[in-house]
């Protein structure tokens, strides 16, 4: 078992005990789950009460907080090739809107169902762990991103 | 750094005086120096990210450096990253102004 999320990885990076192409590997890896996250928002069930906010915020919201994580993996495959401060500025920025995001789903969550917040509490409680700390198993060479959704 | 200068808020500011004077302690429970105002949160992965990265002060903006290329997975994930900050905005706009008609028709 390691941590393989996007900051350890790019405090490992830094302190040189992964190599350029294992960060962007493990990255990618990264990316996809945040992907099939986001995707999967389409599919949770919300009260007909709660559908409006759901959708005009909430949903949309909880999507630029994972493409956000996207974007700052992505970044992050760019500071394998080039770590320069400019990029880590840049990641820094997508964690911004990351975290951003989490604040509006919160600020919102207040106005829909006890069902509906509870949804948005796992959701928002587990994106900061896609950002730190998405446990992985390591199967051979390939990493399976073991998803703490029931993925 | 030039044209490379980043713009920061006080938020940003403040937080990066702390990431500087308070080792990773603070950081381990970062949601306790959530900072929301004025439009930035500078909280969560962003204080987590800049420590591991040695950014001193929270960007309040993409690099301009970044934003001016054209061509390449560089350029392209720069513009997906200003794509989501304008995303929010709009939402976060949106559900300002859906507030004020509401008030208004109070």
């Amino acid at each position: 078992m390691s941590q393989n999320a996007i900051i350890p990885l790019l405090k490992q990076f830094r302190e040189k005990t992964l190599s350029a192409n294992d960060l962007h590997e493990k990255l990618e890896g990264i990316v996809q789950f945040c992907e099939r996250k986001q995707n999967k928002l389409g599919q949770v069930r919300i009260l007909a009460t709660d559908l409006e906010s759901w959708q005009t915020y909430l949903k949309p919201a909880l999507e630029l907080s994972y493409k956000g994580l996207v974007a700052a993996a992505k970044m992050g495959q760019e500071y394998a090739k080039n770590p320069s401060q400019e990029i880590a500025e840049a990641i820094v920025y997508a964690f911004v809107q990351v975290d951003k995001s989490i604040a509006f789903v919160e600020k919102h969550s207040s106005n829909v169902s006890s069902e509906t917040q509870s949804i948005l509490q796992e959701e928002i409680s587990q994106l900061p762990q896609d950002a730190s700390n998405i446990p992985t198993i390591q199967q051979g060479h390939a990493q399976v991103v073991a998803s703490i959704f029931n993925d | 750094m030039g044209n490379m200068q980043v713009k920061s808020t006080q938020q940003g500011q403040k937080l990066g005086e702390e990431l500087k004077s308070s080792g990773s302690e603070i950081l381990d429970n970062v949601r306790t120096i959530r900072n929301a105002a004025a439009g930035v949160a500078a909280v969560g992965a962003t204080a987590m990210a800049a420590q591991v990265l040695g950014v001193a002060t929270i960007p309040a903006a993409i690099p301009t450096g970044l934003i001016t290329l054209t061509a390449g997975s560089l350029a392209l994930t720069t513009h997906l990253i200003v794509e989501i900050g304008e995303g929010l905005d709009n939402l976060i706009n949106n559900s300002d102004q859906r507030k004020q008609l509401e008030a208004a028709g109070q």
